[in-house]
């Protein structure tokens, strides 16, 4: 029974006590404590008797010997090879592959951002060299064309669509229809009419953005596109709009490339950690 | 026998030098083992692959207690084994009667050193105190059977355990404890020098 108002230190210092494992001031302090305080005699007595069953306790005769014959120890050379073992190499090979994974997910990470917030820079960049490679001659409010994605669809794209290069309603992304009222430029009349022949199916509020009428801008190919738009103009632009459309192209490849890498070592991360998991288990 | 020049002899590559550290400390090894494990066919075992280990490492021993390394050896198969036997817990079996019935192995007729009733007085007090050590965890019962059973100091018990002096005896003491209360459940079975209570008490 422990007494209550014994500390863990007190019986730590009794055991010590009773293997010589105390030095002289304790020894000294111990003995005096035995004297005068009944509790810690009591509980030396019966930590003493526990120890002395302990130690009354034989030494166990071995089943069997254990020596090592010559035999034995020429057979204990190839655990030396255990390293090269098949479960080691799949738990390095699933090390490897993770820590790939967590390198690739990391940069993926770092550089769909980039990626992300660099795509629409870069179309805008495009768009507006564009402008300033083949200026038609429009208004100044013409050239400033939004970036793509500012820009509504529209819902149904006809094949054989008119050029409708500005509406007036629109004007452009900083404005011009206020700067048009103001300079004075007569934009009543559209610049380019759609032939009677031909269907207006774009409502004027629903310009598609240039990269989707490249195609159209092909000369010789004999659409309404081609007959309105002089063709030395036309070439430029188209140009770099399907500069625009390879970038583009370029940075969802790239996306998706990273992506199936990621994927892949994932997979290759999980698929060798399964393995190792199973035959370590097995090996136990 | 002289230790030291059987250890460097069998630094040297000398199997038989090795071989008579073997047989000089088997009994021990075992013992620490069995009290470790509880079981016989793991404490074969766990002996058996620490001689192996020695054999292995023994060019690895600068000096100092031969023993103290040895029991290290030991100590960290039976960790091993415990932890291997908490992930896959298994039922021993014992062998059955004409009836199907499982039949206790009747260790005692194989020791004839006593009369039976001895000999099921000191298995059952060997088997309570088992009961004991088995409920302590393995790092106290590892330090109560190097310094209680085995003998060893406490510098000796905190090198083949490979930890501080100050360790060991705050393990001890707790594990010398909890043992006490334990076998305050086994009192009839104790000898009357080592009742830890009066007999009116339960």
């Amino acid at each position: 029974m422990t007494s209550p108002s014994l500390s863990d230190r007190d019986y730590e210092l009794i055991s010590a006590f009773l293997d010589g494992e105390v030095d002289a001031r304790q020894k000294k302090d111990i003995e005096g404590r035995l004297s005068r305080d009944t509790q810690f005699r009591s509980a030396y007595e019966q930590m003493s008797r526990t120890r002395q069953l302990m130690r009354s306790q034989p030494l166990l005769r071995a089943p069997r010997t254990y020596t090592l014959s010559s035999k034995a120890v020429a057979a204990l050379q190839p655990t030396k090879r255990a390293l090269l073992s098949f479960p080691a190499l799949l738990q390095a090979a699933s090390a490897f592959a993770s820590v790939v994974f967590l390198i690739l997910f990391g940069l993926n990470w770092l550089t769909a951002d980039r990626m992300r917030s660099a795509a629409p820079l870069a179309s805008q960049e495009i768009l507006l060299q564009s402008t300033e490679l083949a200026p038609l001659e429009l208004p100044s409010e013409v050239s400033q064309i939004a970036p793509a994605e500012e820009q509504p669809m529209a819902k149904s794209m006809p094949t054989v669509m008119p050029i409708q290069p500005i509406a007036p309603e629109i004007g452009g992304m900083g404005g011009g229809a206020d700067e048009r009222a103001d300079s004075g430029v007569e934009m009543e009349a559209p610049l380019l009419e759609p032939s009677s022949g031909t269907e207006l199916l774009a409502p004027t509020d629903t310009i598609t953005a240039p990269a989707r009428m490249a195609p159209l801008a092909i000369p010789g190919e004999g659409d309404v596109y081609s007959q309105q738009v002089p063709s030395e103009e036309s070439i430029p632009e188209s140009q770099d709009v399907s500069e625009f459309n390879e970038t583009e192209s370029l940075v969802r490849g790239l996306s998706q490339s990273w992506f199936i890498r990621q994927v892949l070592y994932g997979v290759l991360a999980i698929v060798f950690a399964i393995i190792a998991i199973r035959t370590g288990k097995r090996k136990d | 026998m002289d230790e030291q020049g059987l250890i460097c002899d069998a630094q040297k590559g000398d199997l038989d030098a090795f071989n008579r550290l073997v047989l000089a400390y088997q009994d021990a090894v075992y013992t620490h083992a069995y009290r470790m494990l509880g079981d016989e066919s793991a404490a074969d075992d766990a002996t058996q692959e620490t001689f192996i280990a020695a054999y292995q490492a023994i060019k690895t021993f600068r000096g100092g207690s031969f023993r103290a390394w040895l029991f290290r050896i030991v100590t960290n198969q039976c960790y091993d084994e415990l932890r291997r036997k908490q992930r896959h817990p298994t039922t021993p079996l014992e062998p059955l009667s004409s009836d199907d019935e499982e039949v206790e192995s009747p260790k005692w007729l194989g020791d004839d050193s006593n009369s039976p009733e001895e000999s099921f007085d000191q298995q059952a007090l060997r088997e309570a105190i088992q009961h004991c050590l088995n409920g302590l965890a393995p790092e106290f019962r590892s330090v109560v059977l190097l310094v209680d059973v085995q003998g060893m100091d406490y510098n000796e018990a905190a090198r083949a355990l490979g930890v501080p002096v100050g360790t060991i005896k705050s393990r001890l003491a707790r594990a010398r404890l909890r043992i006490q209360h334990c076998l305050q459940g086994f009192w009839e079975l104790l000898p009357n020098e080592f009742r830890l209570v009066d007999e009116e008490s339960p």
